[in-house]
């Protein structure tokens, strides 16, 4: 029996390599060619930003940081945190890195020490110093029972007793004045995974304060960070790399002597692979579409 | 103890391991209240303290369980043994390096921390010390542990720090010097005072001048130690097994996601029904109010399209959902606390021994 | 960006890149090389995990204070203050998760099950604060006014914001309807209707979840090939003309 033959067949015996070579033309040529699109302007990203420019710089309240993200949300979370850390450096606002995730160590003293050794490069009579604008806690183990035990602490050096190099609390200036959640001025929390942002919410607050939370998230995770930020559990946030190249555009106002970073092109780059997968997604209906279609009009005779 | 007993044991400590968080929450205790002699804070501190010290033990099971599978396969050069030495080889080294590393940041605390033990020292000395010949001899102590931190800085190039010596010649290395030079001559002086000295009481201001200096020894030995340990040879290894293996590989998995999805986008997605449709309609309109090509080409209005979307459909379904898991979620943590559950390690007798025959 | 050749820095680009083509080699073919890299990984994974609890809690907040090891002595070997033997009360925690190891044996399992039943028992009592706090502010804001008042309905943009929280409304009642397996759902029932219109409205959700997902998965990439293309390449042959350009 002779098998029925459709127009457009070839698209669904189209080699799977072949589009991941598309794919990786689609991301590789903006990315050689430097071709890149002012972002969409975010309002989510325009409320983080505000949230950081009424703090004050006086360096009575910390702001806290929690980079929950690890290999997995270098892409998306790396670009999220250098640009908060860059804000609130510029801002002079003391800050401290901490994370529930142990393979965010790294990125925790490394994201800082580049963003604040590239804009030395921009601003050479300024300088950053350790433990005075800010500091490593490093990672904490145990998940919310460490998030519960920082909130509902009298005294975060006893809890925290050393940073990520080994000094004390004691030790460190910008830590003089911190001894409880009341002294966390905003929290930023950062991540990819899954639940990490909902124990936040959850344990990060005692009966009678809670810091404003502002989150920085995956594109996976939009939707639901939308829930949080409707019911203003949240009061700013970052969607995705998008939002880290919104808030690009937010530091370039502010800041005009500014060096532009990586998060519009690369922005740029996701958008034109995005649209190729719109493209994919048609093609293949198209296929599908094709054989339904020859069905219904010619439903027993064959193509050829 | 019989099944039944272990049983009920088992469930027993279950409960008193959530009773006390439950309560805490349900019943307000004030910070201040006294619980057992202490202030509740930091009864409640101590108390997940606790809770946190019982599950990091855990932390050997992994380990255990990696040796066992990949241990064997090595030993008895079983297939894919390569790939296990080569997993066990990745954990040995960098377990070898970032001890290593552990070690170093202790000893280079330790190399200026000493200097504000050496403060408190003094201090304890002027407080402490019941007549002149006590701090007489501690002082002397103290003056026999600087003579050898000045010995081990006059061999070249040995600088505070166990291995490198990157600050040698550097200002912070001569200013260093140069107090510890100073806080040698203050102590000298007043020794010589002590001696000489009828009682301790005027030579208070002395002793606090002295601790003060120990102190600004320390943080002038802080900065000397930080320069050097930038030259840190395990420091830098580890730096390289971070960034040039466990950050590139982490990356590289996952961003093979991003072909899959290509890749199923392709062949999976097809709009076959309405419902179908209407997803892609809206995951389409998510993307392109995303992307800046969407406002620049297509609709200026797109991002607001796709915030409205996401505001008042995506999130309302979103939360409809979340308020059942929240009270799923709710009713099998209850379930599990009161033991309502059956544990699937529960090792019930009757069907050990059904196997245990079963076998013979 | 210059790099000076072996230094440690170059090692770090060079080996990285070397990861990075081992793990894309699987999108051509399954490959011996992919699996021992993979192997790597989750070994170097595995001991950063462990080391990072080691450094920042077990070493300075169990070890320390129980061995007595951050009490250093003044040089005439006497102690600023004594031990605290309220430490030894460590030792009642540790001995208790210790229980976890009897998992590898057949006849004391039982007792590993003590220390988990006790993990969740602990994760039960929270349960209740974390689930009040999640989602009591969120069960507030659900609660909104039909009625937006100074929103001009004849533009677009107006009637869009005047029927928001009327669509927001609709979509949480219909989507928590589908969940309501109690009530009897005959042919054309309010609760059959109303659970469809969720229904119809979860796909919404959904799709926006599907479009996020595709950023998220494309971001991962162009990381990757941002750095094989300008930062490796041009660390390995920095005479290449994207790199001198």
């Amino acid at each position: 029996m002779s098998q029925r033959r459709y127009a457009l067949d070839f698209l669904d015996r189209l080699d799977q390599r072949i589009i991941y070579l598309f794919v990786a033309l689609a991301v590789g040529i903006p990315l050689i060619s430097g071709y890149s699109l002012p972002p969409t302007r975010m309002s989510t990203a325009q409320a983080f930003f505000d949230q950081i420019e009424k703090l004050s710089s006086t360096k009575d309240k910390l702001v806290l940081i929690s980079a929950d993200w690890g290999p997995g949300g270098v892409a998306e979370n790396r670009p999220q945190t250098e640009v908060a850390v860059e804000h609130l450096l510029r801002r002079r606002i003391p800050f401290a890195m901490i994370s529930t995730y142990a393979l965010a160590t790294p990125f925790l003293e490394s994201v800082p020490r580049e963003v604040i050794a590239r804009i030395e490069l921009e601003e050479p009579q300024q300088k950053w110093t350790y433990g005075v604008d800010w500091v490593n806690l490093g990672y904490r183990p145990n998940g919310f029972l460490m998030i519960q035990g920082l909130a509902k602490s009298q005294d975060l050096h006893k809890v925290l007793e050393v940073d990520a190099n080994g000094l004390q609390m004691g030790d460190i200036p910008l830590m003089a004045k911190v001894r409880t959640i009341r002294d966390v001025g905003l929290f930023i929390q950062i991540t990819g995974l899954v639940g990490v942002l909902n124990s936040w919410i959850q344990y990060f607050q005692t009966q009678d304060y809670r810091p404003p939370f502002v989150h920085g998230c995956t594109s996976i995770t939009i939707p639901e960070a939308y829930n949080f930020f409707a019911s203003s559990q949240i009061v700013g946030l970052f969607e995705g790399v998008a939002g880290a190249a919104s808030y690009e555009l937010l530091l370039n106002s502010a800041f005009p002597n500014r060096k532009p970073g990586e998060a519009v092109r690369n922005n740029t780059s996701i958008a034109v692979a995005q649209m190729l997968i719109i493209a994919l997604i048609i093609l293949g209906n198209v296929g599908s579409m094709t054989r339904w279609l020859t069905d219904r009009l010619r439903p027993s005779e064959p193509l050829s | 103890m019989t099944p039944n007993l272990k049983k009920k044991l088992i469930a027993l400590v279950t409960f008193l391991g959530g009773l006390y968080f439950f309560l805490v929450y349900v019943i307000p205790i004030p910070d201040e209240q006294l619980v057992l002699g202490f202030p509740f804070s930091t009864v409640h501190e101590q108390m997940i303290f606790a809770v946190q010290v019982v599950g990091i033990m855990a932390i050997g099971l992994g380990l255990i369980n990696i040796f066992q599978v990949h241990g064997g396969r090595i030993l008895y050069l079983r297939k894919d043994w390569l790939n296990s030495a080569a997993l066990i080889a990745g954990l040995c080294i960098t377990m070898f390096v970032q001890v290593q590393d552990l070690i170093t940041t202790e000893r280079t605390v330790q190399a200026w921390k000493q200097f504000s033990l050496l403060s408190q020292f003094v201090s304890a000395i002027a407080e402490e010390s019941q007549s002149t010949s006590i701090a007489e001899t501690r002082l002397l102590a103290l003056d026999e542990k600087l003579q050898g931190i000045g010995r081990k800085l006059n061999q070249e190039r040995h600088l505070l720090s166990v291995a490198s010596h990157e600050a040698f010649g550097t200002p912070p290395a001569a200013a260093f010097k140069g107090d510890l030079e100073r806080v040698e001559v203050q102590l000298a002086s007043l020794l010589e005072a002590v001696r000489t000295a009828p009682d301790l009481q005027n030579l208070k201001p002395q002793f606090v001048e002295l601790s003060t200096q120990l102190r600004v020894v320390g943080s002038s030995a802080q900065k000397v130690v930080t320069i050097n340990s930038k030259g840190n040879t395990w420091k830098n290894l580890s730096r390289v097994i971070q960034e040039g293996f466990f950050v590139p590989l982490g990356a590289s998995m996952f961003a093979l996601l991003a072909f899959y999805i290509a890749g199923a986008a392709y062949r999976a997605f097809r709009v076959r029904t309405l419902e179908a449709g209407l997803m892609m309609l809206a995951a389409l309109i998510v993307i392109l109010g995303q992307i800046p090509q969407g406002a620049a080409y297509i609709s200026e209005d797109l991002p607001g399209i796709r915030k409205w979307l996401l505001d008042n459909i995506s999130t309302p379904a979103f939360r409809a959902i979340s308020f059942g898991a929240a009270i799923a979620g709710l009713a099998m943590a209850v379930r599990m606390w009161l033991s309502l559950e059956r544990s699937p390690l529960e090792v019930d007798e009757k069907s050990t021994r059904d196997m245990r025959s079963a076998k013979e | 960006m210059s790099v000076a050749p072996l230094s440690y820095e170059w090692w770090s680009i060079v080996l990285a890149g070397l990861c990075s083509l081992a793990i894309f080699s699987f999108l051509i073919r399954e490959n011996a090389f992919y699996r021992f890299f993979e192997h790597l990984f989750i070994g170097i994974a595995t001991s950063i995990t462990i080391m990072m609890t080691v450094k920042t809690f077990i070493w300075p907040r169990m070890v320390k204070p129980l061995f007595d090891l951050d009490r250093l002595p003044f040089p005439d070997g006497t102690f600023a203050e004594p031990y605290n033997n309220l430490n030894l009360l460590l030792l009642m925690p540790m001995a208790f998760g210790s229980l976890y190891y009897f998992i590898l044996s057949h006849r004391f399992a039982w007792l590993a099950q003590l220390v988990i039943g006790f993990s969740l028992g602990v994760a039960g009592g929270f349960a209740f604060e974390g689930t009040f706090n999640e989602i009591i502010p969120q069960i507030v804001d659900s609660f909104r006014t039909l009625y937006t008042p100074g929103v001009d309905l004849t533009t677009t943009e107006g009637f869009f914001a005047g029927i928001a929280n009327i669509v927001f409304t609709f979509t949480l009642l219909a989507s928590l309807s589908y969940f309501f397996f109690t009530f009897k759902r005959t042919d054309g029932s309010l609760v059959e209707r109303s659970s469809h219109a969720g229904r119809w409205m979860m796909m919404c959700c959904f799709g926006a979840f599907f479009g996020s997902t595709i950023a998220a998965r494309m971001a991962l990439l162009v990381e990757r090939l941002d750095f094989l293309l300008n930062t490796w390449s041009c660390t390995l042959f920095p005479f290449i003309s994207i790199c001198t350009g």
